[in-house]
């Protein structure tokens, strides 16, 4: 298990994009049996910014979380918000009095009946990054809600950390991170929510910064300055 | 300490670093001792039970050298250390004040002022590992919890398994990993074949062979798969 965390903490800091943090943290959350994973950050989802979702593996749960819609009308966030400790639907219930089928409306539907364990991440006493695991029937022991919630404070940490490290945004980040996963331009695009001649200009702009003329000098260069 | 300024990332990282050279109790405790620290619990306590010979043996494998000893024994009698096991979660000594109370009980004098928090990592394999952090004016905030849980759970998987050595992926040949350390300064197929005096097509045909040896399909691929080799220093 400790293999594993650790295998997550060298990765994440070798990252090159937010993405690729959220990316390696859904694998770890995968092996142990979660097999869904969800990342907000909350900060951006009150400010009504589009793009909140930082993760999301299941296609589908990104629409469900609106943003139009309140943050604090959903019972699970407004927990998340209150308590920082890991909790599962049971908590929730028993923090508000509502029945767990009542409170499962609130879950986007491919969740059905498996079982959630919310990490909630705050700093200074506020919520700042929320992280869901679904799964049926995960491995699911006081120890491993430990880990994983100490890793979804190490997901926060990285995230930030990389938006001040790079010159580059976090969409060139990510587009020159899933390019460097072997993506063709529409593929990357696609996962991005960009067209292929989007993806294109936005590595582009990264060579120019990073000083590169290649592709592959670019990606070479994001690595030496953050695996380091 | 507020947890602002603590970057757990950094801390994970630097503590697991520091346990994978640690080879005492000694070390291992104080390894834990220090993050315990972040969170100003500085004193800590481990014990170990295990089955030995079909008999349930206790014993103390590491005290921070500064903690009082009054504290500790009124800790180790303590209902917190008891309910702990039981629950096998963190359990801090104001969760137990609620507990206490119910049954009409106050805390003893000499834990008076004092914070802390039970943390038990158990195993089919290893039997139980109980930590007890406390200080005077400690923070037991969800993070302090799920960060002292692992840390204690690291320190008791790394106590019992020693690190292995990884086995080592089976090496390019002198000719690819030229190539590959031109390309990876950002020189073109072109330009590669000028220096190494070879033509072009056999520039591609060694990095072909990196890539399937590597197991990807792309030359974006390799190269990131290449530049996080030699950042780590795992292979050059």
């Amino acid at each position: 298990m400790i293999e594993i965390a650790q295998a997550f903490i060298e990765t994440s800091f070798a990252a090159i994009s937010p993405a690729q943090v959220a990316e390696a943290f859904a694998s770890m959350a995968a092996s142990f049996g979660f097999t869904s994973t969800l990342i907000v950050d909350t900060a951006k989802l009150e400010a009504a910014i589009a793009s909140a979702v930082v993760f999301a593996t299941m296609p589908g749960s990104v629409e469900r979380c609106d943003q139009r819609a309140p943050f604090l009308t959903n019972p699970l966030n407004r927990h998340a918000a209150q308590f920082d400790t890991p909790f599962t639907l049971a908590d929730v219930s028993k923090s508000n009095g509502l029945r767990e089928s009542e409170l499962r409306n609130h879950l986007p539907d491919h969740i059905g009946d498996a079982d959630l364990v919310g990490f909630p991440v705050h700093r200074d006493g506020k919520l700042v990054l929320y992280v869901g695991c679904c799964g049926t029937k995960p491995e699911d022991t006081p120890v491993l809600r430990a880990m994983l919630h100490s890793c979804a404070h190490a997901v926060y940490d990285r995230s930030t950390a990389l938006s001040g490290e790079t010159p580059l945004t976090p969409r060139q980040a990510d587009c020159l991170y899933w390019t460097s996963q072997g993506k063709t331009y529409a593929e990357a695009g696609c996962i991005l929510g960009l067209s292929a001649r989007t993806v294109r200009a936005e590595l582009a702009k990264a060579k120019r910064k990073l000083g590169a003329r290649t592709k592959a000098e670019a990606i070479a260069k994001a690595i030496a300055r953050n695996g380091a | 300490m507020s947890p602002s300024a603590l970057r757990v990332d950094q801390t994970i990282r630097d503590y697991f670093r520091r346990l994978s050279k640690a080879s005492s109790d000694e070390e291992i405790g104080a390894t834990l001792a220090s993050i315990g620290a972040l969170f100003d619990l500085p004193h800590l306590q481990i014990r170990h039970s295990h089955m030995k010979d079909g008999k349930m043996v206790k014993e103390a494998i590491f005290r921070s050298p500064h903690t009082p000893k009054r504290v500790l024994k009124a800790l180790t009698r303590h209902p917190m250390i008891k309910t702990a096991c039981e629950v096998n979660a963190p359990l801090s000594l104001s969760d137990t004040d609620r507990l206490l109370a119910a049954r009409g009980v106050k805390r003893s004098r000499e834990l008076a002022g004092v914070v802390g928090l039970g943390l038990n990592v158990k195993s089919a394999k290893h039997g139980t590992l109980h930590a007890a952090f406390f200080g005077r004016h400690g923070t037991e905030n969800g993070l302090a919890r799920s960060l002292l849980l692992f840390a204690a759970c690291a320190a008791a998987e790394r106590r019992t398994n020693r690190p292995q050595p990884t086995p080592s992926t089976r090496p390019l040949t002198g000719r690819e990993q030229e190539v590959l350390d031109h390309a990876l300064n950002g020189r073109t197929d072109a330009e590669i074949a000028a220096a190494l005096g070879i033509a072009t097509r056999t520039v591609r045909f060694h990095l072909v062979n990196a890539m399937q040896r590597a197991g990807v399909t792309t030359r974006a691929q390799l190269i990131a798969l290449a530049a996080r080799a030699n950042g780590t220093g795992l292979a050059s």
